[in-house]
């Protein structure tokens, strides 16, 4: 209640306080060239949302210079585009986002770098791009897509033959370029075939379609001609790996085969067997990322894509740059545009090395001298139209141990790059029951089911991914050497079920209680391994059973709980449970001297599944304010006491104060040593200050009878009576405020 | 009563007259400080005369024994002026010298000592030759051993066959070549020897040094003046290799004789990386006595001591035990006209501190002398990385009488016959707070979830202890386990790194003495489970508390580091902690609701043993068996406001009650009895309330004192019924008034002193902070 009141004032404060501080603040404006209308604007406008939420969140801080956007729509059109940089170069921005597409991009940015303008490419993969000289992309290029994808075709998929189809152009050349590059030194027997029209793509799918026992194929191309080629391939009898760009990582694009009469039948028909490049995939993204989704959903009711990711990236970046021009230049805001567009331009150019990179949510940002960002590539699968993880990454490894490139768990990618396996774990839990819950404790007691699938091969590295353990478990039964049951299952992977049962510390916040929510946390973390070896994401496959309440966010799996999980619980009912990957992020090298060069920081891998509970209030307060209300009544009571029993009223307000103090210490010693003041202890204040009130309200009445002034005596009565029934409703119309506000029903 | 309050003016007249009298009474010892307070050499000498000045005082103020009076001159950092004031020494009437501090200054100044047979300790002077004077004693390492620990350091623990010797042809570079040839020699080191005696000799044999590829281990037996002009010729001509340097190198401030170069500039490091340098102390490894002497040192001074503070605070210690010992001997020492002979008397005891059995224990280890007056003094070595001076990971440790199996093992080795040596690892110590979750002073326990690593040594050579052997004593419950760290990985400097996260229960004790105005220290600790401190120290690793930390942006929930300094430039910053973000997260302490952190400290700890344990060989040497262990320690205070408002409240509503009663008509007297019983009674169980949450505490706190004032009050107010009834009925009405009137006058009175007193005591737990 108190903090809610200072919540109030604060915000008050700050509604008052802003508009000059801001308004001192200098505005520098970015260009945003995106298409929000024509055929790409579907992504265009998400694209400009992303950005506007990065810019947002910047200017609520309120600190550093405020940005201001100026959009710009080039209809998706070559022609548009062109228009479009024209103004953009007219303009007073400083820096540009977009475009959102590669063939928008090839004509767009050359004008950039002719008027000096730097333009961030953030979701643009064409290679070609960074030719111009104020392009920066910050995002994976074709020709490293393509490189990905045969380094995990080799180390993961162990494949050793290949048929590369790719579009002639700017995205598929490259593409297939790379490839080619990274085949011949994994030893890859690849193939490769090209297409420029769309009759030449359709025939040379169905040659390859026909083919028996064909090699995995892989796409070079965006998904516009992707779809066609898979649809194609599977009705020509190829149902083996196929390995795609990042314009195919995403849920929706399995939607795009709904029409066919094959995917209405067998979910996931085309998409099978599918895998995709995508510089992030969200279920097994970092901390950071998780924690903007979060903002992003709440914001968009939508899972950011890998799009959104980007743009936002692009975003903070783009504002980190200008906050250090103007840093540099304190007149950027005043000089001319160029003048500012250089200063922009050597203030991206700066962040040329992991020790002056700009921290996006993604990795840190920082350009090679050919304005190329180095980014980890993750690889996504399709499983019954899902799209997830796979269940084994090749992620970058900074700086190397000597045992471990010894052992093998560190390999080299290409001359002084290094990489490792990372194992994806898809991870699940489900709830039996509660028991009960020990406020004075800070425990509750849980019996859930724990699950991993994971893969049973990752390379040399040994470690164990059931080698868990809960941190918070008091006492209780889990042994991680000894699941309940284990196997393999059909697509190769391992699966371990756990029964836990057992006695789980939890912090509870008591300052509304009765009125209070808790949140029952059931975490659990690998107990050696970094995220960089081990993630553990939630298990999208595991079919929904249970009750649609206890599903949380939209594409998180339902089913977490048994429906009669709470019934032991006579106190709480249930209000929705979540499960997610947790991550702990120490910013700190911990003494490691590889990780103090380069990244500074270490993620242990978890995962944590919640439970938020709702107080019975009602419950509660017929049982712990009974006794207190009665009190009041008896108080109440000896303002109708004749003359007479003045001592009866003096004694009777004592000694319910008395009673008063004896229930405030038995609630108080049920919840625990609480240091704060809880809700319900302002109702015992509130009865105290009456028993008081009335003692001297008793003496003053009694004071006027006897200096012979009835009419005050009488006044004093009438006047207390008045004070006391208006403070118990005044009360009660609190409680009841804290209750709605608590969300408590009834 | 008149009788008593007599016998205590009396008691209280004869402590103040008698105290200074006795003070008095005890003989006054002089002692002689020469030291450069002015010149070149002012700043040297100028922490030389602190140190002194700091054991003296702390002396004085222990107030046993003779008193010690400081006489101090200046040499003026010249030949002629410590020629001046050696024989104004001579001529005062100090019994000791200590100093000077500079070895030039020193050469004609001894030699005026021994002619006057004035016993002189030189605490922070190399020169071998200073102890050829008579009454010359050298509590420090000669340069003739600094050369033979490095090159014992450079064949044994750094495995090179190959060096070259680099020295200044004078009294402190040629002890160093020749001692280190004898080392070399020994171990098979093939190694060339160059010396010069000019400036231009010196960059020349450095240019051609630095130019040689494949060059050997550089040893410099030169001062810090020489050796940085030719660190930046050697680095500059392309060797990066390792170089062995003196102490006048040893020590945190030596890469800033550099920050003036270019390389250094853009490289932190680059000159002083891969550089070695030999110390009588190294802070970070230093034993129990001398972290508790650089606390104090630092509370007085707001600075680390050097290694040469240890050496003159111990020379004074030596000074004073050698004056203390003659006093003994002559208890008329300080009233003898002749002044030959107190000065004989005090030399001959600090001759007689000539065996173990017979040292003075100072800071640094016991001191006594053999015959040439010189004291063995364990060398430690320490190394450079990134301007950060830390103790190297090995360290070549004496053995002073060893175990015949620990040498038939390899454990224990002989550098030459009677010398033997052990290895002892030094292990760089961190420790990292994700959260405390929780403090239940009722239990005496608080929640930690932390990580935890170690860097050391791989090889520590035959029978060495397990670094990783370590035991939380206060881990009540959670697992910690040495053999399954999270991460087991080598270093590119060849050390192994070891990182636990560690998550549990710690006992701990909570002094509630002043709760709820209380501050609590959180400590967290670990001792190696059986090596002892010449074995293993723990020591705090200071290469992660200079990363430069980045800054979090405001909006994301986990903040993770690489913003560049530009950006970081105008990037938002977070409300600055009391607790570095080296140490802890900065949401470490966010889910606690009754504390605040106010700061944090994390050191070497050891648990020093002052008994022989048995052990023949260590009776008699007081030298203590020290266990190696690390200390951290997070302060937290409580918030005060919540714990008054839910705790005192109540009770300020049960004194305004019962203060009414004080003005109850004569018709509700038997009520005012009733109300003050009552409202003492619902106290009482206020009262034990608090104590339920709290636990079992023996002492009285100090919200408990507010409670006694609270029962004094019901007292006062029932006993004000009983004289007021008392007057009233035997007719004395005006008297009865005066005692209600004066009841409530000190009912008012009490509760504001009560209330005073609270915030005083609440201030003052504020600004303790």
């Amino acid at each position: 209640m108190m903090r809610r009141l200072a919540a109030l004032v604060v915000a008050v404060i700050a509604v008052l306080a802003a508009p000059p501080a801001q308004a001192e603040a200098p505005t520098i404006r970015i260009a945003v060239h995106t298409s929000l209308t024509g055929s790409a604007a579907f992504g265009g406008k998400a694209y400009l949302d992303a950005v506007r939420f990065a810019v947002d969140e910047a200017n609520a801080a309120g600190i550093g210079p405020r940005f201001e956007l100026a959009v710009f729509d080039d209809g998706s059109t070559a022609d548009g585009a062109r228009a479009v940089a024209g103004q953009v170069i007219a303009s007073d921005a400083a820096v540009v986002l977009g475009p959102v597409s590669s063939a928008l991009a090839i004509v767009a940015c050359p004008i950039y770098g002719q008027g000096g303008a730097p333009a961030i490419a953030t979701t643009v993969h064409a290679d070609e791009l960074t030719a111009n000289p104020t392009t920066f992309r910050t995002v994976i290029s074709t020709g490293e897509i393509g490189e990905s994808l045969a380094e995990y075709l080799s180390r993961v998929l162990h494949g050793a033959r290949a048929v590369v189809l790719s579009k002639d152009n700017g995205y598929g050349r490259p593409l297939a370029a790379r490839f080619k590059a990274a085949a011949e030194r994994d030893g890859i027997n690849a193939t490769y075939r090209s297409f420029g029209t769309p009759a030449e793509r359709d025939a040379a799918a169905r040659e390859l379609g026909a083919v028996a026992d064909q090699a995995p194929i892989v796409l070079g191309m965006t998904y516009e001609d992707a779809v066609p080629v898979m649809i194609i391939l599977r009705r020509a009898g190829y149902h083996g790996l196929i390995l795609g760009t990042a314009t195919m990582a995403r849920a929706s694009f399995n939607d795009l085969f709904d029409k066919q009469p094959e995917a209405h039948t067998t979910r996931g028909y085309f998409t099978d067997n599918v895998y995709a490049t995508s510089p992030m995939i969200l279920d097994s993204a970092n901390a950071e990322i998780l924690a903007f989704a979060d903002r992003y959903e709440a914001r968009f009711h939508q899972e950011p894509s890998w799009e959104t990711v980007q743009a936002y990236d692009g975003a903070l970046l783009a504002m980190a740059a200008l906050r250090a021009a103007v840093a540099q230049h304190s007149a950027l805001t005043t000089e001319d545009p160029r003048a500012r567009r250089a200063a922009t331009l050597a203030a991206i150019a700066a962040f040329d090395a992991p020790s002056r990179a700009v921290q996006g949510i993604n990795g840190p940002i920082w350009f090679t001298p050919d304005r190329i960002r180095q980014q980890a590539v993750r690889i996504g699968r399709f499983h019954d139209g899902g799209f997830e993880s796979a269940p084994v990454q090749i992620v970058p490894v900074a700086a190397p141990s000597a045992s471990d490139i010894a052992s093998g768990a560190v390999f080299e990618t290409a001359p002084g790059r290094y990489a490792r396996l990372q194992r994806v774990v898809y991870t699940g839990l489900y709830l039996n029951g509660i028991s009960h819950i020990d406020l004075s404790k800070s425990s509750f007691a849980a019996d859930f089911y724990v699950w991993l699938r994971f893969a049973k091969d990752a390379g040399t590295d040994r470690l164990d991914p059931g080698d868990i353990s809960f941190p918070n478990m008091l006492s209780g039964n889990f042994d991680p050497a000894h699941p309940a049951e284990q196997g393999q299952m059909p697509d190769g992977t391992t699966y371990r079920l756990w029964r836990v049962q057992g006695e789980f510390r939890n912090d509870f916040d008591l300052h509304e209680f009765p009125f209070d929510r808790q949140r029952l946390q059931l975490p659990f973390y690998h107990a050696s391994a970094a995220s960089d070896r081990v993630v553990y994401v939630v298990d999208r496959r595991t079919a929904a059973a249970g009750s649609p309440a206890m599903s949380t966010a939209a594409g998180r799996p339902p089913a977490l709980t048994a429906p009669d999980a709470f019934n032991d619980l006579t106190q709480w009912r249930s209000l929705g449970a979540t499960e997610r990957r947790q991550n702990l992020v120490t910013d700190s090298s911990l003494g490691n001297l590889r990780r103090a060069g380069t990244e500074r920081y270490r993620e242990l891998s978890g995962f944590v599944a919640t439970f938020d509970l709702q107080r019975r209030a009602i419950s509660t307060i017929e049982k712990s304010l009974m006794p207190l209300l009665l009190m009041t009544l008896i108080v109440y009571a000896t303002l109708h006491f004749p003359a007479a029993l003045i001592k009866e009223r003096v004694t009777v307000a004592i000694t319910g104060a008395l009673s008063g103090a004896v229930l405030l210490t038995a609630i108080n010693s049920q919840l625990g040593s609480v240091g704060y003041t809880i809700a319900i202890e302002y109702a015992f204040f509130v009865f105290f200050g009456l028993a008081t009130f009335t003692i001297f309200a008793a003496l003053a009445a009694q004071h006027f009878r006897h200096v012979k002034r009835d009419h005050l005596a009488a006044a004093t009565e009438h006047g207390t009576r008045a004070v006391f029934i208006l403070a118990v409703i005044g009360l009660l119309a609190g409680a009841w405020w804290v209750s709605a506000a608590a969300g408590v029903p009834g | 009563m008149r009788a008593r309050l007599a016998a205590a003016l009396v008691a209280a007249l004869v402590w103040l007259v008698g105290a200074p009298r006795a003070h008095a009474d005890t003989p006054t010892l002089k002692i002689a400080v020469q030291s450069s307070l002015t010149g070149v050499s002012s700043a040297a000498g100028n922490a030389f005369l602190e140190a002194i000045r700091f054991a003296v005082d702390e002396a004085n103020a222990a107030a046993t024994g003779p008193r010690f009076e400081l006489r101090v001159f200046d040499d003026a950092s010249t030949e002629d002026g410590s020629r001046a004031a050696a024989s104004q020494v001579v001529a005062s009437d100090a019994d000791i010298v200590l100093g000077p501090a500079r070895t030039p200054l020193a050469i004609s100044a001894c030699q005026t000592y021994a002619d006057a047979g004035l016993p002189i300790i030189a605490t922070t002077l190399h020169a071998n030759e200073l102890t050829k004077n008579a009454t010359t004693f050298r509590t420090v390492i000669s340069t003739g051993e600094i050369g033979e620990a490095l090159g014992d350091y450079l064949g044994r623990v750094l495995r090179s066959r190959r060096a070259v010797v680099f020295t200044i042809d004078n009294g402190y570079g040629r002890p160093l070549a020749q001692r280190f040839r004898d080392s070399a020699t020994r171990q098979g080191i093939e190694a060339s020897y160059f010396s010069f005696a000019t400036t231009a000799e010196r960059d020349a044999i450095a240019h051609d040094l630095g130019a040689v590829k494949d060059q050997a281990p550089i040893v410099l037996g030169m001062e810090y003046e020489d050796a940085v002009p030719v660190m930046i010729t050697l680095r500059r001509g392309g060797y990066h290799g390792l170089i062995l340097g003196t102490a006048t190198m040893a020590r945190a401030s030596f890469p800033g004789a550099f920050a003036k170069e270019q390389e250094e500039r853009s490289t932190r490091g680059y000159f002083t990386d891969e550089v070695y340098s030999a110390s009588p102390m190294i802070l970070d490894s230093a034993n129990a006595e001398i972290l508790a002497f650089a606390d104090r040192f630092e509370a007085r001074f707001g600075r680390e001591p050097s290694w040469e503070a240890v050496q003159a605070y111990d020379g004074a210690l030596l000074a004073m035990a050698a004056l203390r010992d003659a006093a003994a001997r002559h208890p008329d020492l300080a009233t003898l006209l002749d002044r030959g002979l107190q000065r004989e008397v005090v030399l001959s005891s600090v001759e007689s501190f000539d065996a173990p059995t017979r040292a003075v224990l100072g800071i640094n280890g016991p001191i006594w002398f053999t015959p040439d007056r010189i004291r063995r003094q364990p060398v430690r070595i320490g190394r450079f990385h990134a301007g950060v001076y830390e103790s190297a990971p090995l360290q070549l440790l004496p053995v002073a009488d060893p175990d015949p199996g620990e040498v038939a093992s390899g454990a224990v080795f002989q550098t030459e016959p009677g010398q033997f040596y052990r290895l002892q690892r030094v292990v760089q110590t961190g420790l990292f707070l994700n959260r405390i979750p929780r403090i239940d002073v009722a239990k005496s326990t608080f929640g930690a979830d932390f990580y935890l690593w170690l860097r050391y040594a791989h090889d520590a050579g035959p029978g060495a202890a397990d670094p990783v052997d370590i035991a939380f004593a206060d881990l009540v419950s959670g697992r910690f386990n040495g053999a399954k760290p999270a991460e087991a990985t080598e270093m590119a400097d060849g050390t192994e790194y070891r990182l636990w996260r560690i998550q549990g229960e710690f006992r701990n004790d909570f002094d509630l003495h002043r709760f709820p105005f209380d501050r609590q220290a959180l400590a967290i600790r670990f001792f190696n489970a059986r090596a002892s401190s010449d074995r293993i120290v723990y020591v705090l690793d200071r290469r992660s508390g200079t990363i430069a930390r980045p800054q979090a942006r405001p909006v994301t929930t986990a903040a993770v580091p690489g913003v560049s300094p530009a950006a970081a430039a105008t990037q938002p910053v977070p409300a600055a902690s009391p607790i570095s973000s080296t140490l802890a997260s900065p949401a470490a302490f966010n889910i606690l609701t009754q504390w605040d952190p106010v700061g944090a400290h994390e050191r070497r700890d050891t648990l020093v043993t002052t008994s022989a344990l048995g052990d023949l060989r260590r009776i008699g040497l007081e030298t203590p068996r020290e266990l190696s262990g690390f200390l951290v320690t997070f302060d937290v205070q409580r918030r005060t406001a919540a714990a008054l408002g839910k705790m005192l409240l109540p009770m300020l509503l049960m004194t305004v009650v019962m203060y009414t009663t004080l003005h109850f008509p004569h018709a509700l007297t038997k009520e005012k009895v009733t109300v003050a019983v009552t409202a003492v009674l619902s106290g009482a169980v206020l009262l034990s309330a608090v104590n339920n949450q709290l636990g079992s505490v023996g002492y009285t706190m100090a919200v408990e004192y507010a409670f006694y004032v609270f029962f004094g009050l019901g007292l006062l107010c029932v006993m004000y019924v009983m004289a007021f009834e008392a007057l009233r009925l035997s007719g004395r009405e005006t008297a009865a008034r005066r005692v209600e009137h004066v009841t409530r006058a000190v009912f008012l009175i009490t509760v504001a002193v009560t209330a005073a007193l609270a915030i005083v005591v609440f201030e003052s737990s504020r600004t303790s902070v």
